[in-house]
Parts: structure tokens; sequence; C-alpha cells
């Protein structure tokens, strides 16, 4: 396939299209919604703990605070968003949060009550929940709903369908399936267990294990062979900087980045020899494999422009200026392509 | 404990499943226990189970500030694949969510630098779903929600001239059949290169370089006539 995009080779018009549609951004708030989503972990986890001690213990006394406490945990849980900067992202996840703190004390409610032979109120708020699912609405119930399911009656009528056993409501929780049809994971999750072992409510619960495709055995075994899950797992965010501006080439250490870089390398080594031997054509096919995102972009950009140049092709190569000073202006050849625009001018 | 992310529970009710991104069928979750422990396959319906049963998940400072980042480098290219394949401005929002919540739990098996990829490929696959369980006109697309995109141009006349052109575009790509549009999409407007888009759409470079052939020609014949009609 040509690597040469429309917006480079094609009509004025058709670059004005594309070029349209590039210059669209997302909307502030659909932004927030997705940082929200990270917000609504912290009670998630500690009502995870929650549930697990309601299991572990048995004890009414849970299932009797619980509707209090996700009442508790909602309020929390916005204020540890606004402590982490979430700005509006927290009034999305509080709700969120709250729903499934409300959601596991359900279960805590029902391993609790299910230690003393009456379950309080879940089927009320499974209840509540569909109504709501029907009605289109987050699928989180209210405090307030759980609060009413799991407020303790004397009078309670134990319920003839059995509930699941402790063990079952804790590995529910905590059954987190792996993989999906996203993008082929280069990298196994294998590190999943030592998230796990994260959270000290989850220690007892059986871990879940990624089974990984084909492709992933050998890095899974790699990883397996080393043993210990939490220390020794090397997880892959632990290679990404955190604060670095330029993060590709602290990561090129991974196989991964480090066949692109070569490949990188050879296809500049290509262009060149294409530009010195005259052929700038040649060098565009070789550049254009260099995808915006290597760590060599801004010099495959740069040797664009001369091969665009030198072929006569000044609208590509102003463009290929433009799209370098923009994307990398503290490149070294930034400055080369911001005289060459202003003397194209 | 540190600051944690996680994912909150979907609904694996089909009357929330169908005003969702979720993809609009399921599979049950197959769970053989081995050894006390529970081993989770890698199927073609995995995804659905992510999305159907994501729970939560501690995520540590470096996951986090990670995830943050892929927010803020990739949220504008992921809202603009998803309305480049057909996914209204009004959907949008939810279906970028579920992209990130995917990449939330994938998040340690997303190598270095392949972030944007597998944001994009994601959503052109949460997109496809969507687009399995509804078909709706772009043009359906509440004019309020569309507003709420940003543009980087600020005059009256520009904005103008941006909205036609765009509207033009997405006329074009509405046309375009899917397998198609997705590949141009990522390609002309997103930028992935093309060993790029077959991983992250779980196709043969091959493939993806003839679509886009086939896209390109589309986009060009489709572009003449409107150039014809723009003379006129």
């Amino acid at each position: 396939m040509s690597d040469v995009h429309l917006d480079e080779e094609g009509t004025e018009l058709e670059r004005e299209l594309l070029a349209s549609w590039k210059t669209m951004t997302a909307p502030e708030d659909a932004r927030k919604k997705a940082l929200g989503v990270l917000a609504a972990g912290a009670t998630a986890v500690v009502a995870t703990q929650a549930a697990v001690a309601a299991s572990a213990g048995g004890k009414a006394a849970v299932a009797k605070s619980a509707g209090v406490l996700a009442k508790v945990f909602g309020k929390i849980v916005a204020k540890v968003s606004a402590g982490l900067n979430l700005g509006a992202g927290a009034s999305v996840a509080a709700p969120v949060a709250t729903g499934i703190v409300a959601k596991t004390v359900i279960a805590t409610a029902v391993v609790a009550t299910t230690v003393v032979g009456v379950e309080v109120g879940a089927p009320i708020v499974r209840e509540k929940l569909e109504h709501r699912a029907m009605s289109g609405a987050v699928v989180a119930p209210r405090p307030a709903d759980v609060a009413e399911a799991v407020a303790p009656k004397s009078d309670v009528v134990p319920e003839h369908e059995a509930p699941p056993p402790a063990d079952d409501l804790v590995v529910e929780d905590d059954l987190a399936p792996e993989e999906t049809v996203v993008p082929e994971p280069a990298v196994p999750p294998s590190n999943e267990p030592a998230a796990e072992e994260e959270r000290p409510a989850a220690a007892s619960a059986p871990k879940v294990v990624v089974e990984a495709r084909k492709n992933d055995v050998r890095k899974e075994t790699t990883k397996r062979t080393q043993g210990a899950p939490v220390a020794a797992a090397p997880q892959a965010t632990d290679a990404v900087p955190t604060g670095d501006a330029t993060p590709k080439k602290k990561a090129s250490t991974t196989p991964a980045a480090s066949s692109d870089l070569t490949n990188a390398l050879r296809a500049i080594q290509s262009g060149r020899e294409a530009l010195a031997n005259r052929n700038p054509t040649a060098a565009i096919e070789y550049l254009t494999v260099i995808g915006n995102d290597s760590p060599l972009a801004a010099e495959a950009m740069a040797l664009r422009f001369d091969a665009y140049t030198r072929a006569g092709n000044k609208e590509a190569a102003r463009y290929v200026a433009k799209k370098l000073v923009t994307s990398f202006p503290d490149s070294p050849y930034a400055s080369r392509m911001q005289r060459a625009l202003e003397d194209g001018e | 404990m540190n600051t944690m992310g996680a994912l909150f529970e979907l609904s694996s009710d089909p009357h929330v499943r169908a005003h969702t991104c979720l993809p609009q069928h399921s599979t049950p979750i197959s769970e053989p226990p081995v050894s006390g422990e529970r081993v989770l396959r890698a199927t073609e319906d995995s995804e659905d189970d992510v999305l159907l049963t994501a729970s939560p998940r501690a995520l540590g400072p470096a996951e986090e500030t990670r995830y943050r980042r892929m927010v803020e480098e990739h949220f504008d290219a992921v809202w603009r694949t998803l309305r480049g394949v057909g996914i209204p401005a009004a959907d949008a929002d939810d279906c970028a969510q579920q992209v990130y919540l995917v990449a939330l739990h994938r998040l340690n098996a997303i190598e270095p630098n392949r972030e944007r990829s597998f944001l994009l490929g994601t959503a052109v696959r949460i997109a496809s779903n969507a687009r399995r369980g509804r078909r709706r006109s772009r043009e359906q697309a509440d004019s309020e929600a569309v507003d709420r995109e940003r543009d980087e141009r600020p005059t009256p006349e520009q904005q103008s001239d941006l909205r036609e052109r765009r509207a033009i575009l997405s006329r074009i790509l509405e046309g375009m059949p899917d397998e198609l549009r997705d590949v141009f999409v990522l390609f002309e407007l997103e930028g992935l290169t093309a060993p790029e888009i077959g991983e992250a759409m779980g196709i043969p470079v091959g493939t993806a370089s003839s679509r886009l052939r086939r896209a390109r020609e589309h986009f060009r014949a489709q572009v003449a006539r409107v150039a014809q009609g723009e003379r006129r």
C-alpha cells in the first residue's frame, strides 16, 4: 500500500475535506467522562474489601450498615475525585462509584445474612435496578434503594432461592475477563495477579489467570518462570515514563519498540540513499512507512520535505513542513522548516 | 493505598445494552476451574465478556498516570474516529467511554507507544458493535450534539466553511461500506500505518491495503462529483 496520504498527494478539495475533519476536537464533558471512570475505582476497591470482610465475618451488622455505607462512600468518592483534580469528572464518577458500592453492599448483605439464615432485601434492589435499566438509566442502585432493601427486618421470610455461596460472590467481584477482541495484545496481561494482590481483601479470593493467546505464549511463559507475581513481574506500565513529554524513546527497550526503531532506521537510511541517488519518489515511499508516533518521525518528515522539494511538489513539501513544525516544534529540523515556510510565503 | 482506578460493572440487561454502545449480543463466560484458579479463555466474544462483567481492579500511580495521558493525548482522535466511522455525535461520548473502559482494563497489555493504535482499533470495534445494534443515519445526529464539538478555527466564516467541508466528508464516509470506511478513517484521518491498522483491526496488512485502495477510489470518485457540482 502506498503510505502517502491523500492530504499529501490528493487534490486541493480532497485535502480540504480531510483537513476539515482533523480539526475536530471532542467536547470537554465527553473527555471528563472518560476520566471519571478512573475515579470510580477507589470506592470500588474499598467496597470489595467490605464485601470480603462481610463474607469472612458473616456479621449481620455489616448488612445493617450497608445502606449507610453506600451513601457515605458516594460522598467520599466525590471528595477523593476532587482531590485527584478530576474536576467535572468527579460528578460523573460519584454516582457511578456509589453504584458500585451499593452493588457490592448488596453482595455483602447477601453473604452476611446467609450466615444468619436470612436473606435481606437483595431482590428488592435487583427489582429496582431492572426497573431503572428498563428506562435506560445508569445501572447503579440508589443508596436509598439499598438502604431500604438491606434494612434489617425481624419478620423477613427466608428466600426459597438459595443465595450463592460466599466464595462465588467474591469470585464474581474479582472475575475480570481479561481477553477481548481489541487489537492484538503484544504483552500478555500476566501481571493481573499482581494487581489482584494489591488488594489485601482479595488475597483469599481465587486468582484470575488469563490464558494467553497463541502469539503471547512465549512472553507468558517467560513471565511465569520469573515467579513472583508482584515484585518480580515486570509490569508493562513500569516502562512507561510518567512525566516525560516524549516517552517514545524511553520505551524503546521493549522488543516491539526496538523492532519499530530498527525498521524506522532502515527506512531513514533507504530514504537518504534514494535522495542521494536523485530518486525522490522512492525516498518518499521509503519514508512514509514511518508513523507519526515513531521516534524518528521528525527526521522522516524533514527528509520527506527534501524529497518533495526535489520532486517539485511544493504543496506537499509545504504540508510536511507545517506538520513537522506543529507536531515537533522542538525538533532540530523545525527551524529549517519554519524558514522554508516563510520563504515560500 | 495508592489512588486507584477501576472498571465499574456494566449491565447484561438487554434493555440497557440497547441504549449503549455495548455489543448487542452476549455470550456467557466460560469458567473452567483449574486448580482453584479461574482461566478466562480468549474467544472471539471475549470483548463482549469484558464489557459485560468488567470489575474493579486496582491501579498503581504509574498506571493511573498512563491512563490519564491516554485520555489527554488521544481522546480527540478516539472521538473523531468514532464520528468518522458512523457514530452520531449524541452517542459518541458513550462509545468513547466504552473505549477507555476497555483500555483501562487492558492497560497492562497495551505496549508502550501503541496506545494510539490500540485505542483507535478499539474504537472501530466498538463502533462496529454499536452499528450492528442500530443503523442510524449520521444526519439523525442532533445538531446540538454536533455543536459541542469544538474547532480550532476561530472566525465564523472559517467555522462555516469548515462545517460545510466536514458535512461533505461525512456524507462521503456515510456512503462508504463499513469495512472500507474503517480503514480509510484510520489511515487518512488518523494517520495509522498499514501494519498498525492490520494489528488494530485483526486483518492482514494486505487486506488493509486493498481496502484502503478501494476506499480511496470511492472517496475520490465522490469528491470528483462534489467538485463537479461546485463548478456548476
